[in-house]
């Protein structure tokens, strides 16, 4: 274990003894009953159980275990929902797990300033409920909003379909309040106009946990639209419906969000209880929405109308009314539910690329697919531009592992050919840290590595995340392996580089 | 990192260098460089940061150098390192609302190839005809669309950075969603040439609104600028720009714009741009949820006096002083709802200079700007460093800032052109440390 080897001095109980000492023992957890259900989180495919999991409820708490894990020597990380899709959340080397799901605390909502301070446990979703009455909301709205807590969109920089139009998380966070691993309580940034000196905020945004713990975060509220239209389109052929995407991008619309659903997706929607009257035949679906105020609306649907009838569309429904909206919404929100349904098992990715090059990137995966003989769903932000290709196993079957991270690494060399990046929304954290080298080069990973040591020296903050463990480039191959044995592996290796 | 055989010992050491006459033009705050070069590729400039390295000479990065007031005057000042040569806009995809752009491109050249397509990049900081996006970017200037359309790190998507010791590095990319890795575009917008100088940008672009129309709302009495704003930002109305106006700086628009006689008392402006339906209804919305508060207003439809006003608001001209009075710009950073309480204090306080003074703010965004013109035979610039530190220091609760973004020697003698003196300040500091550690980029300037 971790503990035992890094700090000989001290034994696994010891510690245990001084977690129980600053939080009470029910708030820490040591045995492998209840240590089992934080061994992976959204990203199946790892496994790593953490020595203890703890439950703090202030941010003094929180500081008390850096401290303590500082003191010690043992990695720590924080946990809100669980729901990270690229292992951001697994204890890589053990350590300590800090849940903040008790800090779930809103702290403060100013109208005036169009802000609200919460504490990381928050959930997304919860943030909105707060200030509706008074026709605010908070725009980020990762598919996990039900679940997913601020503090984890912050360390992940969440997503969204409406962050098309309103932007993602970094866009809306003012202010943080941080612990750092040097075991201190910092302030970045600030609501007061603009901050002076470098963006520490929009740096600590999307670093995965690896900079320090938020505690805190002071995040932008928006009014809500007075009007909204949703309409579904439904295509006989993809490239249709991607040429639509591309003809609404240019010319010159931002809708508030604009998705795209596959036929193996509607399949799967629709033999289930959500089904929402799509033909099952069709090839692909767009659900595309535009919002603002009353006047206008009616304009910017007839504007994205006309692009969606000047190409070969099969249907077009628009909805009438609140309940219709929310049950075309309803039938993107529970795709990934259903695949359940058609498969015994399913792997969600993400990548990025230029939205212009949807057409061909589309047929070049589908053609990938093909080639590895696995089935796969697509299901994902058009507009944006940000794929969630869903590959479709059965673990139970021999080589299904290796093959599925053999086709995901030809889908993100794909996106990389074209200009894209690795990911859109759901970060890179154990998942895709060997794949860094197709984007960065040794230098840009020397850069971001200075970076890190700048917060994080002793690498005790959620290690093993984001950065490549190994030269050379990227394989997923390392992901089939249990990242028990990795670091014994690759420790003392002349080819292991610690960033 | 690509491994350079060492330059000629010899000064100037690359061939992007400029002849001496030619300096005086490079001169940031009163001090005049020792050299100045103008190179053409990420590879010059990457020469150039290696000798710098060698040398160990101080260099400030160069645009058009409309914003070398701000900040602190130089240290040291061996090299300036224009980028106005690297001005090409490699690549641009329309359909994709995406472009590249070399850092020392102008600003005003970008917009005009994106407006032939209805395209802009939303962001328009002073010194809007002459800046290059390299400095832009540098300061992470804005101007009163920031309020709608937010600042310019909201579309940097990618950034090409020579690292102080000439290592060729980018950042991002292309693609309008990213998460691989730190976003390092945040950290270096505003970073203000100190952590690296940049090549080239990749920027989001967003369509031109359809149409626009500005409200200027007059009111007489600071009370009725509050509760003004207040029925403003509580409202469903997205305006792109809300700009207030002291007494002083509206007659002196007034008066450039030729308004004979309409502009009197305070000012907010109120800019809508959006489809003809929508900027309609909310002119009118404005104009009955101020109802009672306003004692007057104009609307401007016309587009090109909108251009001129707007062409005045986002600048400082209409604000500044003829020598030999000396101009101050002060940037104040508070909450946004503390707009009115503030300009009430400073009015107060600053009457006490006896210097003429003029109170502008991005309402709604939290920044006020004041300009001061003072006059050097007196001790008025003492008077003013004694209220700067004041205020920092009431402001600190709210982790609110005073920058003196331009002032005469006498004012930035006496204060910190930035005062930042927040706990995290330690972090940035370790952060220029570990990434120029000789200290070659600007040093002194800001806040590290």
């Amino acid at each position: 274990m971790a503990v035992e080897t890094s700090e000989p001095g001290f034994s696994r109980a010891e510690i245990r003894q001084e977690l129980v000492d600053l939080l009470d023992s029910d708030r820490v957890l040591h045995t492998p009953e209840e240590l089992l259900v934080y061994e992976c989180d959204g990203l199946t495919l790892h496994s790593r159980m953490p020595d203890f999991v703890v439950f703090p409820s202030s941010t003094r708490e929180v500081l008390e275990i850096v401290r303590l894990a500082r003191r010690h020597g043992i990695p720590f990380l924080a946990r809100g929902a669980g729901t990270s899709l690229s292992g951001g959340t697994i204890a890589a080397e053990g350590g300590i797990v800090l849940e903040l799901s008790r800090m779930n605390r809103i702290l403060q909502i100013d109208l005036e300033n169009r802000l609200a301070q919460v504490q990381p446990g928050v959930v997304n979703q919860h943030v909105t409920r707060a200030v509706e009455a008074d026709e605010f909301y908070y725009a980020p709205d990762p598919s996990s909003q039900v679940a997913s807590t601020i503090g984890g969109n912050v360390a992940e920089n969440a997503g969204g379909p409406h962050t098309l139009k309103y932007g993602v998380t970094t866009n809306h966070v003012l202010a943080l309040e941080a612990v750092l691993p040097d075991g201190e309580v910092y302030r970045l940034g600030t609501a007061a106009g603009d901050p002076v000196g470098f963006d520490l905020v929009g740096t600590f945004v999307g670093s995965e946990g690896t900079l320090g713990i938020a505690t805190e975060a002071t995040v932008r509220l928006l009014h809500s639209a007075p009007a909204v239209k949703t309409l579904l389109a439904v295509y006989d052929s993809v490239s249709e419906a991607t040429q639509t995407v591309s003809g609404i991008i240019a010319r010159g619309i931002v809708p508030a969000a604009l998705e795209m659903i596959d036929k193996n997706t509607i399949q799967a929607i629709e033999a289930g209880v959500y089904a929402s009257g799509i033909p099952q035949d069709a090839a692909a679906v767009l659900l595309i929405e535009v919002d603002g105020l009353e006047a206008g609306i009616d304009q910017q649907l007839e504007e994205i109308l006309e692009v969606v009838r000047s190409r070969q569309v099969r249907e077009v429904r628009v909805a009438g009314s609140t309940d219709e909206r929310k049950k075309l919404w309803a039938a993107r929100k529970n795709a990934f539910g259903a695949y359940g349904r058609i498969s015994p098992n399913y792997y969600t990715m993400d990548g990025v690329i230029p939205r212009s090059k949807l057409p061909e990137v589309l047929d070049r995966i589908e053609s990938l697919g093909r080639e590895y003989g696995l089935r796969m769903a697509n299901v994902f932000h058009a507009g944006d531009g940000n794929l969630h290709p869903i590959i479709l196993y059965d673990i139970a079957r021999d080589d299904a592992r290796e093959r599925v991270m053999a086709l995901a690494g030809a889908i993100l060399r794909c996106c990389i050919d074209v200009g894209g990046t690795l990911s859109g929304e759901h970060g890179i954290g154990l998942e895709k840290r060997e794949f860094m080298r197709l984007f960065f080069s040794e230098d840009e990973l020397q850069v971001m590595g200075r970076l890190k040591r700048v917060f994080n020296p002793d690498n005790l903050a959620n290690p093993q995340k984001i950065f490549p463990m190994r030269r050379g480039c990227g394989e997923m191959s390392s992901l089939s392996e249990d990242s028990r044995d990795r670091l014994s592996r690759f420790e003392g290796d002349p080819e292991f580089v610690r960033f | 990192m690509t491994k350079e055989s060492p330059g000629p010992k010899a000064d100037p050491q690359v061939s992007s260098a400029l002849p001496p006459s030619q300096l005086g033009a490079f001169t940031v705050q009163g001090k005049r460089p020792d050299r100045a070069a103008t190179p053409r590729t990420p590879e010059e400039i990457s020469q150039l940061l290696q000798s710098a390295q060698r040398e160990h000479w101080a260099v400030v990065p160069f645009g058009s150098g409309s914003r070398q007031d701000l900040g602190n005057p130089p240290e040291r000042f061996d090299l300036a390192l224009a980028t106005t040569r690297l001005d090409r806009i490699p690549e641009y995809e329309p359909q994709d609302l995406v472009v590249r752009v070399e850092s020392g491109c102008r600003l005003a050249r970008l917009q005009e190839l994106l407006a032939a397509d209805r395209l802009c990049l939303p962001v328009d900081p002073p010194a809007y005809r002459q800046t290059t996006l390299g400095g832009m970017v540098a300061a992470n200037a804005s101007g009163p669309d920031r309020y709608g359309h937010g600042t310019l790190r909201d579309y940097l998507l990618g950034v090409g950075v020579i690292q102080a010791d000439g290592t060729q590095t980018r950042f991002g990319s292309r693609v309008v969603k990213n998460v691989t890795g730190y976003d390092m575009c945040k950290l270096y917008a505003g970073s203000f040439g100190t952590l690296g100088v940049f090549s080239d940008f990749y920027f989001k672009l967003k369509p031109l609104p359809p149409m626009e129309k500005t409200v200027v709302g007059l009111f007489r009495k600071l009370p009725t600028v509050r509760s003004a704003l207040s029925k403003l930002l509580r409202s469903p109305l997205i305006p792109s720009a809300v700009e207030f106006l002291d007494g002083n700086a509206s007659r002196r628009l007034g008066r450039k714009l030729d308004w004979s006689g309409t502009i009197a008392g305070y000012a907010l402006a109120v800019k809508f741009g959006d489809l003809e339906a929508a900027v309609n209804w909310q002119v009118k919305e404005l104009k009955e949820i101020w109802g009672t508060c306003l004692d007057g207003d104009m609307l401007v439809s016309d587009p090109q006096a909108q251009a001129r006003l707007w062409d005045c608001l986002r600048e400082d001209h209409f604000c500044m002083a003829e020598p030999p009075m000396e101009n101050v710009k002060l940037k104040v950073n508070i909450l946004p709802n503390q707009l009115v309480q503030w300009i009430e204090e400073m009015e107060k306080q600053l009457s006490g200079i006896e210097a003429p003074f003029f109170l502008r703010a991005h309402a709604g965004s939290g920044v006020i700007r004041i300009y001061c013109h003072l006059d050097p035979a007196t001790a008025q610039a003492g008077r003013l460093a004694s209220l700067i530190e004041r205020w920092r220091s009431l402001l600190h609760a709210v982790r609110g800032s005073v920058v003196v973004e331009r002032g005469p020697a006498s004012l930035k003698n006496r204060v910190d052109a930035w005062g930042y003196r927040y706990k995290d300040l330690k972090l940035m500091k370790r952060i220029k440390n570990r990434l120029d550690p000789r200290e070659i980029l600007n040093p002194g300037r800001f806040v590290v």
